[in-house]
Order: structure tokens, then sequence, then C-alpha cells
């Protein structure tokens, strides 16, 4: 296993003349990189993933019209998919400020579930496996990815090339969920951090605007050298366990690598304050990590950061009232996105059809809130990086592991895009990969040729990567999907 | 949030008796472990590329001569969080300390890691409260690199759980001189005290064994030191103590008179009370599972259930823990766990049960009897009850789903991806009469893709009917009012007649065979960290054998601790395709 230093070049990055860290003007936030000089920022890469699916029409590989049970509604797409411009549908209202910059896919299949599931739907623990890796998942009950994530492959590459503290960051909204899509390797899952505080002093631990604390230097040569002993431990022990278990061992050596990597020349950048709750409901939590994120980006702590939001009920929102009225528990089958399964505009549970609808889609515009949060945290010109802004340096990608979660659906997953990485993906359009909607937009068959796999080659060719495919053998075709990296 | 239970599925069946056939979907991979589904075993052997001598032995029935030592492969493990804490309570002794580190992963996460080092400096930071000896030299004080060298010969081994090798030692030392070379004694004892404690002979539960004369390569016996570490994380989820320790240093552990003495002495320690206790629990899936909540965030409709709450919730987890721990310090036996008719009540748990003369108030606890003819064990206990139903109806389909995969080591496969899982109330059906829970149940599962499990799930279920949803006794359905039936005829179970209630299931799954075959084999997959495979074939029959002869809990974990599967670890490939 080739363990290289990826640390060496970063010193020599963050070190100015004579060797000390670089003094940087000091603003409210500031980044941790000196943009003054011009030149191309570096690129950022976010993911949202929405667990639960969303509000589709997709029943596997056909659309259902909404009469009677299986509602037809899609409040996903766009509003007008015949317009040449995107008009956002109504769960991404909030995002409509940044519409611009964003782009709606639709036609994308999670190949990699559909056919690995018995019932070529998606289903739990297999869709959630392969979402983000568009790869092999084990059997058995506790189902794990055989690959890594999109996002920890894209983390590692650009981190290769703009060296930061920590590879990528991951934050969680926590709640119900059929396990973590996000995996640093084969069969290793990754857990997102939940508590805003846990988050926020583990990513700006050691930053601060001006000079270092002393304790804190003090603490991070002991931390730097109990690591390096801690790796000569592991290595030693690597050469002792069975070949079966030193994969387990690697991983852990990776890992404390990544500990060292974080106690390089620190970030000089000024926290974000008020990151205090240590848990919480949704509203109060979900914000908070949001604007976590943020500052890490704007600092310079990571290149590439993740939000994960459990499928989670909202009762904070304008619409939450209903739920009693819709009877929602925790019940499986009551919870929210069940509910489309039996409740449509005719039919028995009729009666609760606009009900439901409602508060649908107060739910999945609570998630595009922290979104927006994000957007307009990215988007803001007093971080400008050049000509643009820090999102025009990003790509930003909102999925899911299913569209229509009540029949766990992996066809025509929710795809969100926002950002034009750097200027390589023209945004503000609505892309339509449907080959049925060639000649009618809004028709309700449905065939594609594009699956995850090609969206997370497109990902990696956004960023400059010369790769081919991504994920397994499951797509229709290898390859980037068409006309969306310019 | 988690998925339930933290072990894998288990592998082999229990070979028992006609299973109903597999029809697409239902059951997912049971193999018979006489071999006669011979092809899935060639594959299977194939598919795990396991080299060596033992791929023959893989195909074969396993005969248990005695002569063999034979034990299957499993991945190596690392301290669960709950073993974390409590060995880093006994290895400071500091009660107090709580570690956040949570990591539960197959691999471990850089979450994981950071977690150990901020568990490492957060015990070197209460310094004050450790009442073990630790450090043989006062830090603050002294300055003597000698110290270092006493610390490493004194600590290293227990944090270590086994005497250190000689390059081991050099290594530590070495960390303590690169430490001192940058900072003070002080901070450079601190400095190596925290990398012992994030070592991996600390943090991984390492079991290299010594070679077995005759066994092939791969087949190791385990150290004293290794034996004495697998038995106190089994039952005491902690580090060995100092009598265990000392039995390993003997080298007399492996013995099986210091076995079994061990075993016993360790059976009657409280830890070992509550490491079953939470093994109970966990096997019950009453802390919650993908499909069910815990039962303390199980909710309940409030107008059918006025008195469920947080306070009858913690009273149910009372009861029940109570009830478990009167098995396991009393009689100790299966047919205990499934029939005895004790309960510890309190005033509302008494109402709920039925119990007139017993306690009153909520405040009052007291162990009474329950009526025997609608009470028995675990199964008819409020807790169980309450967590598989819905908020207003008991649910047959998750009451029997459960019973069938835990109890009787049933594998059902997955339901269809777009089946209806709403709950199934039962009351008025549109343009049709008001149906019992039953029969909309019977309703909903009776077409041919569902029938296949359902036939066999169902009547299982059915048999608790006479439940409501917090575990009350109904003649009539409280949500429809109309009448229960629960009399039900088990499918592919071998069962005489009938069965009436979940009191006459109790009886019938006390001393059934699978039952108790199943609740070994769990305790087994406990003690060996991992699922059972071919070649435990041998333990796992004796063990399977002994328990579903006697019953004895304790005589079930010495068989275990005795097994050549406990004694033993195989460092080869672990199976694939189960």
């Amino acid at each position: 296993m080739d363990r290289s230093f990826k640390h060496s070049g970063r010193r020599a990055f963050l070190r100015g003349a004579g060797g000390a860290a670089l003094a940087l003007p000091l603003l409210e936030y500031t980044h941790g990189h000196a943009w003054a000089a011009g030149g191309d920022g570096p690129l950022r890469f976010l993911t949202v993933f929405c667990h639960g699916g969303t509000i589709s029409n997709q029943l596997k590989g056909s659309r259902s019209d909404g009469n009677g049970n299986k509602h037809g509604l899609d409040l996903w797409r766009p509003a007008d998919a015949s317009s040449p411009d995107l008009v956002l549908g109504p769960i991404h209202q909030p995002l409509e400020p940044w519409r611009e910059k964003l782009l709606v896919l639709e036609g994308i299949d999670n190949k990699a579930a559909i056919t690995q599931d018995q019932y070529n739907a998606g289903a739990h623990g297999i869709a959630n496996c392969s979402a983000l890796t568009a790869g092999d998942v084990t059997s058995g009950d506790d189902k794990v990815a055989q690959s890594a994530s999109i996002d920890h492959v894209l983390a590692q590459r650009l981190a290769a090339r703009q060296p930061v503290p920590f590879d990528s960051i991951h934050l969680k909204v926590a709640g119900h969920q059929y396990g973590s899509p996000y995996f640093s390797g084969p069969q290793q899952r990754v857990g997102g951090e939940s508590s805003p505080k846990k988050a926020f002093e583990t990513i700006f631990d050691g930053v601060t605007g001006g000079q270092p604390d002393p304790a804190i230097l003090l603490r991070n040569t002991k931390r730097s050298s109990m690591l390096s002993g801690l790796m000569d431990g592991y290595s030693d022990f690597h050469g002792r366990v069975s070949t079966r278990d030193r994969h387990v061992i690697e991983a852990h050596l990776d890992h404390l690598d990544a500990l060292e990597q974080q106690l390089q020349d620190p970030i000089v950048c000024n926290p974000p304050e008020g990151i205090d709750a240590d848990g919480g409901a949704g509203n109060v939590v979900g914000p908070l990590l949001a604007d976590v994120i943020v500052a890490a980006l704007r600092c310079g702590l990571t290149n590439v950061a993740n939000l994960e939001i459990a499928d989670i009920i909202s009762p904070w929102t304008s619409a939450g009232g209903l739920q009693a009225g819709l009877d929602i528990g925790y019940d499986i089958g009551h919870s929210l996105g069940h509910m489309a399964r039996d409740i449509g505009p005719t039919g028995p549970q009729s009666s609760k059809y606009d009900d439901w609808v409602t508060y649908t889609l107060e739910n999945r515009r609570w998630r595009m809130s922290l979104i927006a949060r994000l957007l307009e945290g990215l988007d803001d010109p007093d971080f400008a990086e050049g000509d643009g802004t820090l999102l025009d340096n990003s790509l930003l990608l909102a999925t899911s592991e299913f569209s229509n979660g009540s029949v766990h659906s992996s066809w025509n997953v929710p795809v969100l895009l926002a950002g034009s990485a750097g200027g390589v993906i023209e945004t503000g359009r609505f892309l339509n990969y449907n080959d049925a909607a060639a000649s009618d937009p809004d028709t309700l068959e449905y065939s594609t040729q594009e699956s995850v796999h090609n969206l997370y080659t497109s990902v990696l060719q956004a960023f400059g990567e010369e790769d081919t495919h991504f994920g397994n053998g499951d797509a229709e075709h290898e390859g980037p999907l068409p006309g969306l990296v310019g | 949030m988690s998925s339930r239970g933290g072990l894998p599925a288990t592998a082999r069946t229990l070979g028992l008796g006609a299973l109903v056939c597999a029809l697409t979907g239902c059951y997912a991979g049971v193999q018979d472990h006489a071999g006669q589904d011979g092809e899935a075993d060639a594959g299977d052997a194939a598919e795990g590329g396991d080299a060596g001598e033992d791929e023959g032995e893989m195909n074969e029935p396993l005969a248990c001569d005695g002569q063999s030592v034979t034990v299957a492969a499993r991945p190596m493990r690392r301290l669960t969080p709950v073993q974390y804490q409590n060995t880093m309570r006994d290895l400071l002794g500091d009660a107090g300390f709580v570690g956040e580190y949570d990591s539960a992963e197959l691999v471990i996460a850089e979450r994981g890691v950071r977690q150990l080092r901020d568990g490492a400096e957060e015990a070197l930071s209460r310094r004050d409260q450790w009442t073990a000896s630790v450090f043989p030299c006062d830090i603050d004080t002294d300055t003597d690199d000698a110290c270092a060298d006493d610390f490493i010969d004194q600590f290293a081994p227990r944090a270590f759980r086994r005497p250190l090798r000689a390059d081991e030692r050099a290594w530590l030392q070495g960390v303590y001189a690169d430490a001192r070379a940058q900072v003070n004694f002080h901070d450079a004892m601190e400095v190596l005290a925290g990398a012992v404690l994030q070592s991996p002979a600390m943090v991984y539960i390492e079991e290299l064994g010594t070679p077995v004369e005759g066994a092939p390569e791969d087949i190791r016996k385990l150290t004293d030191h290794e034996l004495a570490s697998r038995l106190s994380y089994f039952l005491w989820d902690t580090m060995p103590d100092d009598a265990l320790r000392e039995a390993a240093d003997e080298g007399s552990l492996h013995t099986e008179q210091t076995l079994r003495a061990q075993v016993l002495r360790m059976m009657q320690d409280d830890r070992a009370q509550a490491r079953l206790q939470q093994l109970m629990w966990t096997w019950l899936q009453l802390d919650g599972g993908q499909l069910h909540f815990s039962l303390e965030e199980t909710p309940k409709n409030a107008s059918f259930y006025p008195e469920y709450g947080p306070a009858l919730q913690d009273a149910m987890r009372v009861e029940l823990e109570a009830f478990i721990s009167d098995v396991l310090t009393g009689e100790g036996s299966f047919e205990q766990l499934m029939t005895s008719t004790r309960a510890y009540v309190n005033g509302p748990m008494a109402e709920l049960y039925g119990v007139e003369a017993g306690p009153q108030s909520a405040d009052e606890w007291a162990w009474v009897d329950l009526p025997a003819d609608q009470r028995s064990g675990i199964l008819t206990r409020a807790a169980f009850l309450t967590v598989f139903a819905s908020t207003q109806s008991s649910s047959p389909i998750r009451r029997g789903t459960y019973t069938l995969e835990e109890v009787l080591c049933y594998e059902l496969g997955a339901p269809p991806a777009d089946v209806d899982d709403s709950p199934i109330e039962g009351g008025d059906q549109p343009g049709g009469d008001a149906q019992t829970v039953r029969e909309a149940t019977e309703a909903r599962t009776s077409g041919e893709v569902c029938s296949t499990c359902h036939t066999v799930i169902n009547p299982v279920g059915y048999v608790f009917e006479h439940y409501d949803a917090i575990g009350r006794w109904q003649d009539e359905e409280v949500v429809t009012g109309l009448p229960v039936d629960s009399s039900a005829e088990l499918v592919g179970l071998d069962a005489d007649g009938p069965i009436a209630d979940a009191t006459e299931l109790s009886t019938y799954l006390a001393s059934n065979e699978r039952a108790r075959s199943c609740f070994a084999t769990r305790w087994f997959e406990e003690a060996l960290g991992g699922g059972v495979g071919e070649l435990d074939g041998c333990a796992h029959d004796r063990i399977t054998e002994d328990f579903t002869t006697h019953g004895d809990l304790r005589e079930l974990v010495t068989a275990i601790a005795l097994s050549d599967s406990f004694r033993h670890v195989n460092l080869g490939p672990v199976e694939q395709g189960e």
C-alpha cells in the first residue's frame, strides 16, 4: 500500500517568505488561502444527501398519473419542462434567488441499486449503499458498499492538488434512515457528525484570527508525537495480523495520517460564532451545520463538504400542524413518504390528499432551505474569488437514494446541481435524459440510458479529472452524462 | 437508527425438519449444514476463495470426532463502545470516565480514530480521579526517565492485556524518548500514556494464538491471555480482572478445570448479570431497529391507551429487566425464561397485567404471579408486546416475524419493494363489514406473492392477538370491539395441533428443539464475536445438543467457553456467501 505523505506540499503552500505562516486580512471570516494573488481559485465539491426520496411519481420504470392510489405528482421536476430556461418546480422554490446557478436533471437511474435489488426497484440497504458509490453492495443483513463514494474519491484527488487540513467534512441532521451512503473505501462506511458544536470544535480546532494559542501549540506538539509513535505501532501490528485483517489496520493508519494532516500549520481565519448547540430538533441543528460548512470552505479547511439529512418529519414548518390530522407517527407505514402509496386525488384516502401534499411539500422545502442557506453563504459577494464567488468555484450535488420513497424506487433519482465548478458547467438549465421526453416533455413514458455512474463520471471530469467511468458495470454505458460538462 | 444487533445473520441453519420451500423472495440463502445442498456449498467455497487444506472439509458434513480442531474464520474485532468505556474505567480505576467513542462500524472510520485520541486526552485530564496505579511516579514533580521504563513495564501489559514483547518495549521507550526531546517530562509521560491507551493491542482484540500440532496453519490455539480477554469481553464486556489475569499469567487458564472455575466465578459477578441482561435486551430488539422504535420512543394512540407514557414505558423496562435478572440469578433455564409467570410490578404494571392483589401505586414495587391463563414468560410481557405493535393495534406480522427470525432462527427474505406496509388497524372496511386485525391481516397478505411467507408468519403472530398495542389482555379488540381469535395452526413447525394463544406458544417454544438451538447459537455467536461458520460445526453441534437437552444458561456459557471454537482462532479468509 502506498502511503505517500500528503502534507509536504502544503507546508510550502501555506508558508510565506521566511517560513512564517501567512498573515491575512482579517474579515468577519476570511479565506485560509491568499486570494489577492489572483489566478484560479481552488475548486470545491459539496453533497447534500436527503434520505427517503422526494415527491415523485416514479414507480420503477413507469410514472403514475395520480388516479386513486399512488399519486402522480412530481414536485421535484421543473414547473415548466418545455422552457429553455430552468423554471423551478414547487420543491425548489426556496432556491429561486440562485436559479441561474442551478441545474435540475431528470432521467438518471441508480442502475447499481436496480440491478442488485431482487425486485428491480432499489430497496433499502442496497439503494443507500449504491446511491453515491454506483457500486457493488454486500449481500446479507448488514449491507455495505464495496467501493468508495464519489465525495471521498474526489476529496482525495482535490487534496493532492489543493492541500487542506481535512480532505472532507461530513455533517448530518440525524434521524431515521437506512444507513449512511458515504463510504471511504470498501466496506468502510462513514457516519456524519450530528452535533454542530462538536463539528465546529473538531473542524475549527486551533483556528484563530490571530496568533496561535501557545496551549494549542503545545497540545499539537504532543499530539503529533503521539501520532508518530502510534503510526509506528500500527505499522508493526499491520505486519503481524492475518492477511485478511490487514485492510482494517491500513484504514486505521490512513486515519492516523489524516489526524496528523490536521495538525499542520494552523489556519489563520476567524471562526464563526454561535455554534453552540450540541443537538436538538432539525430546525435548530440544520442551519448551524450549514453555517459550519460555509465557514469551513471559506477558511480553506476542506475542499469537500457533505451534508446528510435523515428522513425526518418537520413539525416546525408552516404546515406542521397538519401532522396530527394525517396521523403521522414514526410507524414506517405511516411516515410521510409512505403515504404516497395510498393517498391520491381519488380513492379511499382522497380526503387527506390536499393536506398530505401541503405537508410533504413543506417538509421537502425545509430540506431545500438548508441548501438555500449553503448557497447564500457560498454565493456571498463579500467573499469574492477572482471574478466570481465561492459558489462559482464549486459544484453542489443534492440527491437521494430514492425518487418515490414509498415504493423504494431508485429509478429517476432526484438530482439538483448548483455552481459551475469554475465555469465548466453551464447552469440555469433543465436536462432531461428521459428518452421519451424528447417528443413530449411531460410524458408519463419513461426510459433512459443514464445512471448515477455517468453523473459521477461527469462530476470527476468537471473537476479536471480524466476518469472515463465511475462505479461498477451496471450502467447502460460508460462515460459522462451527455451535455452536462462543457 | 442503527441496524439491529450488529451481528451478522446466522450462517448455518439448524438442519431441522422440513422448511417451507423457498419460492421467490421469501427465504434468503438458507443452507443445510448437513450438506444436502451440495451445489450451494461448492459454489460458496469457490467464491470464498479459501486456500489451504480445510477447503475439502468445508464441503463435507462435519464430524465431531474429537480428534481434529476446527474453527471458522471471523474478522478481527476491536472493542465496542461499551467495551472501550468499561476497559478505560477499569484500567484507570475511574468509574466516572465517559468515552465518546461510538464507533461500531466494520472498519474504523476517521471519526472513531479521532474519538480514541480524544478519549485518551480526556482520560489524562482526569488524572486526579484515577484510583488505579498508573504512573509509578509523580509526573508533576519527578523528572527521572526511569519512571517511563517503570510505567512501560507495569502499565502497558495491563493495557495490552498480555506481557510485552521486547520489541514493543523498545517501541514505547522510543515514543517516550521522541516526546521527551520536544517537551518536558510531565508532557512526555502524558504522550507515552496516551499512546498506550490508543495502541492496537488495547483497541483491537488481538488473537494470533500459537500453532496447533496436526492442524492447518491458519488454525491457532489462543494464548491464555487471549483466552482471558475473550472470556472477559464475552461475559463482562470489559478487560480481565486481576484474578483472571493471574490465571493467564500462570499459564493454567486453558485447562478445563481452571476454565470452568473461572467461568463459574465470572457468571456470579454483577458484571455478568449486566452483560447478559444487555444480550437479552438486544436479542429482543427493544432498543429499536430500522423498522421499529425503541421502547422509550414507541408512540401509542392516546385515546386508546391513555395510561401509556414515559412513566409506564419506564415501568415496562424495569419489569422486564427484573424478570431477566430473576432468570439469570435464579434457576437460569430457558424454560423459566419462556414460561415463568413471576413478575416485578408496580401499581400501573399490575393493572396492565390484571393483577388485583398487588401494588397499587407507581412507587410501590413487588413480585407477583401473573395470571397463568393469560401470561407466561418473556414473549408475553408488556415491553416486547409494545414494541412489536402499531400505535393502535396489535401487529401479528411484526410479532410473528420477530418470533420466527429471532426465536426460531428462520431466515425470512425481504418483502416486495412496493408492498403496503402501513399498519393494519382492522375496523371498518370500505364497502364491507368491520374486520378484526387478524381478518384484515389475512386479507392483505393472502395474495400469491405474499402467501409464501405469510402462511408461515401469520399463524405465529395470531397467537399474540389477545394482547393489545401495549400488551394488555383483550378479549375484544380495543380498536374494533370485535372478539379476538388467537388460535392458529403453525405451518412448517412441528407442533401437535393448533396453538390456542401465546401462553401455549411459549410452552411449545420452551421445549422446542429449534428454539433452544437458536438461542444457544445466538449466545455462541456473541461469544465468538461473529457468525457461526461451517468449521464451527463440531462445537456448534455439541453446544446446541447439550442446550436442547438441559436448557441451562450457565451450562450453556460453560460449554461455549470450553468449546474448540472459543479456544481457537482461524486466521484464514472469512467464508463468503452468507
